[in-house]
């Protein structure tokens, strides 16, 4: 099977969203794998889909940025120094009839992330259960994505530097999330890379092409894709007001 | 309910139709093999009685973990009754997935069918191939 990859340039809140979910509703329809590791052109809070916004009017360190409702669950994600990476693929190749997450295509990716950063002598491990903290208490759960832990996340000692989310839409299934490169003044309390390793020193950006061909070449092995780079996103452009008029909206972002 | 005398969606949502005040209803719900895949629900978001949900599109929302999955709906018409208390309790719901567990009523449209879903032993098989 075929599929589409880009390293995509930097954008808004809004239109990396809509993007996700426009390539979502596309593959449902013709069943093409796509794929794009993208950046955020300003400091932006996404929101988890079932978040309540006015835990983000109460969160002290982002008031004030620019914010997003993802289509997605968990937790609210500080997007300052980080690379985000989002798969479209059609739900047969990762299980399309079990419902729920699809923990192959999560493992997948986390696997592979594991191993690239071995390199920065980064000993990363995937969360499980019976690991510390725990995650969400009887009060609830944290804002922050990043604080929280669920099986899989990629951890490197106590802190949690990947997690990632799925959504899916008839035939096909989204996966997003987010290596975390470096604390952002807007959430002090989640070390990046930078932080957790000295070997991790050099420009980010020098390492962004490395590790989408690190993920690229997992999840080809895995689900037996063979991605090409293309400029696919173009081919999308403009998005469609339906799609980009939701992410855009206020009663989308506070929608609960 | 008993699950041999559902229908069901291939996406995992069952039906039974019942008598409500001389009315036939139809009861919706998500399948026992559906909510052991999903494991922990997070939260769930329901249509509101007298909204109109269709067959085969979309009626509501469940997050698990790492997931959020749309629930369609297996009967066209207008929804009579939402199981609203359910939606704070998720983690009961797989104690009685065809009983109390049950998440809308739906008056059917004239005309609605059941007859494109799959019956019982037609989802067994899917459910183990």
């Amino acid at each position: 099977m075929d599929g589409y990859f880009q390293i995509d340039v930097a954008r808004s809140g809004v239109d990396n969203m809509s993007i996700d979910q426009a390539m979502l509703e596309q593959t449902a329809l013709d069943s093409i794998p796509r794929m794009r590791v993208y950046r955020w052109l300003q400091p932006t809070v996404s929101l988890g889909y079932f978040q309540k916004f006015a835990e983000f009017q109460n969160f002290e360190s982002t008031r004030g940025l620019a914010v997003v409702r993802r289509a997605t669950g968990g937790g609210a994600i500080v997007h300052d120094y980080d690379w985000t990476y989002s798969i479209a693929l059609p739900s047969s190749t990762v299980g399309a009839k079990i419902p729920g997450a699809s923990s192959p295509l999560y493992y997948c990716v986390h696997r592979a992330t594991i191993a690239w950063l071995s390199q920065f002598e980064i000993a990363g491990k995937l969360w499980s259960d019976d690991m510390k903290p725990a995650t969400c208490s009887a009060d609830g759960c944290s804002f922050l994505c990043f604080e929280r832990r669920h099986a899989g996340d990629v951890v490197f000692q106590e802190a949690k530097i990947m997690g990632s989310a799925q959504r899916r839409l008839g035939s096909a299934i989204l996966q997003h999330g987010s290596l975390l490169l470096k604390k952002s003044n807007y959430a002090p309390s989640l070390a990046g890379l930078f932080e957790l390793s000295s070997k991790f020193a050099v420009s980010i950006d020098d390492q962004l092409s490395d590790f989408s061909s690190r993920l690229i070449g997992a999840i080809c092995r895995e689900f037996s894709i063979n991605f090409q780079y293309k400029d696919w996103v173009v081919e999308m452009l403009p998005i469609d007001s339906r799609v980009l008029g939701r992410f855009d909206s206020y009663e989308w972002t506070a929608r609960i | 309910m008993n699950p041999e005398s559902l229908k069901y969606n291939e996406s995992h949502e069952w039906v039974g139709l019942t008598v409500d005040a001389g009315k036939e209803v139809a009861v919706v719900g998500i399948t026992g093999f559906a909510l052991q895949q999903l494991t922990d629900l997070v939260y769930m978001e329901l249509p509101s009685v007298g909204d109109q949900v269709t067959q085969g599109q979309q009626f509501g929302e469940v997050e698990s973990v790492k997931a959020v999955s749309p629930l369609y709906s297996p009967v066209t018409g207008k929804v009579v009754a939402v199981h609203s208390e359910i939606v704070d309790q998720l983690e009961t719901l797989a104690d009685d997935a065809y009983g109390n567990g049950w998440l809308i009523k739906v008056e059917p449209d004239a005309g609605s069918s059941l007859d494109s879903l799959l019956d019982y032993q037609a989802y067994q098989k899917q459910c183990a191939s």
